[in-house]
């Protein structure tokens, strides 16, 4: 199996998040998108041009990250990040949503080569993060992780976006999770890990390998 | 349990046509809209950002998100799993409902927009049409089976996530001369294949029924 994509994607961190919490980071080969961006072959493994993408044995694609973490939470060894209690799973599994539907697209604003306008950018700094934060808190557990009292899949999710929030959301004003109790409790719990350390160094590195080709380009 | 909403939304209706496809429509009950109305002061307690559908357990806690909402019924209701045992199969039958949700509706809802709520985004309709509908139905067809359902030839979460966007695939048709299935032979075969069924006719008339009621409702 081959993952397709970059660290400094979060939907990329969600998968590779899963494979560390499970310690099955050799299981799976990673590979950069072959030709680059929306190259023919990548648009060829994924129609909707997008990162991460799964290449099975078999020569089969999988697409959509929530999809390949699920998946991959299923095959490889290791602890259950979607928990087999049915009313726990539901619980993750709607946190993960929530940042999917929420969340993320008010983050992605903050993304430069996406070309929103200074007006989207600080709705999304003023309004629509902050109600999704909102949302969040309002939903999660409580404690030292978001779902229940272990790591799970919404952990894997909301981890990668630490280093989005700290590099890209800071410039536009917003102060980590702000004013909302549960969430600095899991931030102040999480950050203190190497799950979370690891992850923001390799995201920083990608971003450095980002900036150094598109200066080379 | 208490799942609120209308069938016109095909977020709460891939809940009942779950159920339905469980032999287990009763064991929920439909309130319909939320009290007092959508985004009134009930709906935002039941769900922060008053959308629908929602799903209120017997402890009063709710459950937001069709998908999420479809899979925990799936889980918690009697009668056959709609979740394939297979992994693989498990994450086509999730990627089916991602896709409506994340590539599909997205563009549907400027057409069905416009049918239903008399919303006007010509640009947004036109690009729906040529290229937003036709590339996700592209991403989409990679994952529907041989039949003659969308996994194999039993009903899954695929399917029920799949089948209501057919009823708004229809309003576009109607409205726009849009016909989704002429250019995508595979969705046009699973299609052919289950249309006549009685769950899907049932989903329909369901569905036809929350339209005209909301028809009538928007010309008053």
């Amino acid at each position: 199996m081959k993952l397709y994509g970059a660290h400094l994607s979060p939907y990329f961190g969600r998968c590779y998040l899963v494979m560390a919490l499970k310690g099955q980071t050799d299981a799976v080969e990673l590979g950069d998108i072959p030709g680059g961006m929306k190259s023919p072959a990548h648009m060829a493994a994924n129609p909707t041009g997008k990162i991460p993408y799964l290449e099975k044995d078999d020569g089969t694609y999988l697409i959509e990250s929530q999809v390949i973490a699920e998946y991959l939470d299923a095959i490889l060894e290791g602890d259950a990040l979607v928990p087999e209690d049915l009313d726990e799973a539901t619980h993750a599994l709607m946190i993960c949503r929530i940042i999917d539907t929420y969340m993320a697209p008010a983050m992605e604003r903050f993304w430069a080569n996406r070309g929103y306008s200074d007006e989207e950018v600080k709705k999304a700094a003023t309004e629509s993060l902050p109600a999704a934060f909102d949302y969040l808190e309002h939903f999660i557990t409580g404690g030292k992780y978001l779902s229940g009292d272990s790591w799970t899949i919404a952990d894997a999710a909301l981890i990668p976006w630490l280093f989005h929030m700290e590099k890209f959301a800071k410039q536009h004003g917003v102060d980590g999770f702000g004013d909302r109790p549960k969430l600095q409790e899991w931030y102040a719990h999480v950050s203190q890990t190497d799950i979370v350390k690891d992850s923001m160094v390799r995201a920083e590195k990608s971003l450095e390998q980002l900036l150094a080709f598109l200066q080379k380009k | 349990m208490k799942l609120y909403g209308s069938s016109v939304s095909p977020f709460y209706e891939r809940c009942l046509i779950a159920l339905e496809m469980k032999n287990a429509l009763d064991a929920v009950q439909y309130p319909g809209f939320p009290p007092g109305g959508m985004k009134s002061d009930a709906h935002f307690k039941g769900h922060p950002y008053g959308k629908i559908p929602y799903l209120e357990l017997d402890d009063d806690t709710c459950l937001i998100e069709g998908q999420v909402i479809m899979e925990y019924l799936d889980g918690v209701v009697g009668g056959p799993t709609l979740t394939p045992a297979d992994p693989y199969d498990r994450a086509r039958a999730s990627l089916i409902g991602r896709i409506v949700d994340t590539y599909i509706f997205p563009h549907q809802g400027k057409l069905s927009g416009n049918v239903i709520f008399g919303y006007q985004d010509p640009e947004g309709e036109q690009n729906a049409i040529e290229k937003g509908i036709p590339d996700a139905i592209k991403a989409l067809e990679r994952y529907i089976g041989d039949g003659p359902n969308v996994i194999g030839d039993s009903w899954s979460t695929g399917d029920a996530a799949l089948i209501p966007y057919m009823f708004h695939a229809q309003l576009a048709k109607d409205a726009f001369g849009f016909d989704v299935l002429a250019d995508h032979k595979v969705l046009a075969a699973w299609w052919g294949n289950v249309q006549d069924t009685a769950i899907v006719q049932n989903c329909m008339a369901r569905m036809q029924k929350s339209f005209e009621y909301l028809q009538a409702a928007m010309a008053d």
